[in-house]
């Protein structure tokens, strides 16, 4: 399990992140939620061990600062927020993802190949497969990455803002694909999200940033439930009932 | 268009496709230059232009005095020499030469993600022209020294920005800020050198407009063996410098030790760059040049890049000093104007490129 333990950090002077400390259920969807500037995506470097901090990230009580590059990338597949756009096709950005598997001098094998096509079409971009990645639109662009971190074949994926140009569409179709991972292949899935009802809806487990530190974790219901979201927020939450599905709006 | 025209088998309206659909449905052909068809042609051209080299110069001789000079053969003896002792060691030269600044310059633009990089931004020329300057200012007369002064200039130079920009990040915007502040730096110890002595700067100026001289070939063998092992090891490591286009954030997250990759591209193209200023002077344009128009014929991966550049770099490079040799003869027009007529231009049209492809 991939637990966060008292991770600061600060940019400079400015402390950004105190004493976070929350799990990451194994198999199941986290989101984390909170306003512009909490720390999230300082959480998303610190994560990827760009950013130095004090506390510990774990997987399985191994830190993953002591991990070296190639076992962390083994282990989590991460996307950032903000994407190039690399003079490459999109079956090319999509091998990327297995460098990881990849020995000194060894080529793709053929469990390679089946990753990165398997990735190609769980993302529906078979169409697009020889298209260069600079030249196609944000929202095909973030396809294309989405295919890279899948066929790493990971256990955790790790996505901040993932479905930032995403039409509303494919938005739903992404959340579908998560669903189906989660299941079927068995990933964690860490996601950080703007969105509140996408993270309350298709999320397992809530951790709500505020002032720097972990001011809720649990399910989504307990957090829907707790009053905590209007009071961060500063907006208010309706809840409302169709086919017998719950949905959240906030205003 | 006819009724049967624009209708699929059920006798519907097809919407038109679009240019990503249409480009799905053509088989897809790896382009030529990343396959070995491409490389064989581009050292066919190698071969041929080598030959060109060879064969016209100055001094004119018929096709069987060439070959007879050129397999050493009696009665040949004039050929033999002018082709061993002058044609040939600037042919190796001019080899030396293209690989080496094309491959550093590939390195230094895929290491920054930036299209305009060339050896000059690690402070390649001014660091060797730095130590050249001051060797003849207080050695005049050391002129065998010159190629490890060059060498150790150019170098060190990198070594220090490296080190610079490795204390304040080593992200690509440093480097390139490190590299301009010490290139500034020694192009002013240069003029204030070269003000301390003017007589100096006759010897300077050969070395700084860069050309070959047909060194004796043993010489060259230091010079080939590190542009060698800069190549190989480049083309190792093209893997893991593809990812560096992913942005360093993504290229972490896929294993890179983002860092140290960036620190090994540095000194391998300052070593390949270094090299070559060590026999040839400061050629310039070359390693701006030649990966563009490699980068047209292989595209953006790596390894073909830095093979078709090394190929093309080569080509180019003899061509130019060919020229230089034979439009002007019996005088000789040094290589490094000859490139700078043809690069600066070219450069020219890379800034209108840039500025047009963004306004698009």
């Amino acid at each position: 399990m991939l637990n966060f333990r008292r991770l600061s950090a600060s940019y400079g002077k400015r402390s950004i992140l105190e004493e976070v400390s929350f799990p990451v259920v194994p198999h199941k969807i986290t989101a984390v939620i909170g306003k512009n500037g909490c720390g999230k995506s300082t959480l998303f470097s610190c994560l990827n061990q760009e950013r130095p901090y004090t506390g510990e990230i774990a997987y399985s009580d191994r830190s993953l600062a002591l991990m070296t590059p190639r076992e962390r990338a083994r282990l989590l597949g991460l996307l950032p927020q903000v994407l190039t756009s690399p003079p490459v096709s999109v079956q090319e950005l999509v091998a990327f993802g297995r460098q990881p598997y990849l020995d000194f001098g060894k080529r793709l094998a053929e469990a390679d190949r089946q990753a990165i096509n398997e990735a190609i079409a769980e993302i529906g971009l078979e169409g697009l497969r020889h298209q260069r990645v600079d030249r196609l639109s944000g929202g095909e662009r973030q396809k294309a990455f989405l295919a890279m971190v899948l066929a790493q074949r990971t256990r955790i994926l790790a996505l901040d803002e993932p479905t930032t140009y995403m039409d509303m569409a494919y938005q739903a179709e992404f959340f579908r694909l998560l669903a189906m991972l989660k299941q079927k292949r068995k990933v964690t899935v860490l996601l950080i999200l703007h969105d509140l009802a996408q993270a309350l809806q298709h999320a397992d487990y809530i951790v709500l940033l505020d002032q720097k530190r972990v001011a809720f974790y649990g399910t989504a219901e307990e957090c829907a439930a707790s009053g905590l979201i209007p009071a961060v927020f500063g907006v208010q939450m309706h809840e409302f009932f169709e086919n017998g599905k719950r949905f959240l709006a906030f205003s | 268009m006819n009724e049967t025209e624009g209708k699929n088998g059920a006798g519907n309206v097809r919407e038109p496709a679009s240019p990503a659909e249409e480009a799905a449905e053509r088989p897809y052909k790896r382009p030529l230059f990343r396959r070995a068809p491409g490389f064989l042609l581009l050292l066919a051209v190698l071969l041929a232009v080598g030959l060109l080299s060879l064969r016209y110069g100055s001094s004119e001789m018929s096709w069987g005095e060439f070959w007879g000079g050129l397999l050493r053969r009696q009665g040949c003896e004039t050929q033999t020499a002018i082709l061993y002792l002058l044609r040939v060691p600037r042919l190796l030269e001019g080899v030396l030469a293209g690989v080496g600044l094309s491959v550093s310059g590939v390195l230094l633009q895929a290491v920054t993600d930036n299209e305009l990089a060339s050896p000059n931004i690690i402070g390649v020329n001014a660091g060797a022209g730095f130590f050249v300057i001051l060797l003849l200012t207080l050695f005049p007369a050391a002129f065998a020294a010159l190629p490890f002064a060059a060498f150790a200039g150019a170098f060190l130079t990198t070594l220090l920005i490296v080190s610079i920009a490795g204390r304040i990040g080593s992200s690509r915007t440093t480097v390139i800020l490190a590299g301009i502040a010490c290139t500034a730096m020694l192009n002013a110890g240069i003029s204030f050198l070269s003000l301390l002595d003017t007589d100096v700067l006759v010897s300077y100026n050969a070395f700084s407009i860069g050309g070959f001289t047909g060194t004796q070939p043993s010489r060259l063998i230091v010079p080939a063996a590190l542009i060698l092992a800069g190549l190989a090891a480049a083309l190792a490591a093209a893997p893991r410098i593809d990812l560096l286009c992913l942005g360093d954030s993504m290229a972490l997250s896929l294993g890179v030790r983002v860092r140290r990759l960036r620190m090994f591209c540095l000194v391998a193209a300052s070593a390949t760059a270094a090299a070559v200023v060590s026999f040839a002077g400061l050629l310039g344009f070359v390693g701006l040049v030649v990966p563009h128009i490699a980068r047209k014929l292989a595209g953006s991966r790596l390894r073909p890049l830095l093979l078709v550049s090394a190929l093309a770099g080569a080509a180019l490079v003899i061509l130019a000093d060919w020229l230089g040799r034979v439009l002007f003869a019996p005088s000789e027009l040094p290589v490094g104007i000859v490139m700078a007529l043809v690069g600066a231009p070219f450069f020219f049209f890379l800034l209108l490129k840039k500025r047009r492809d963004a306004v698009c």
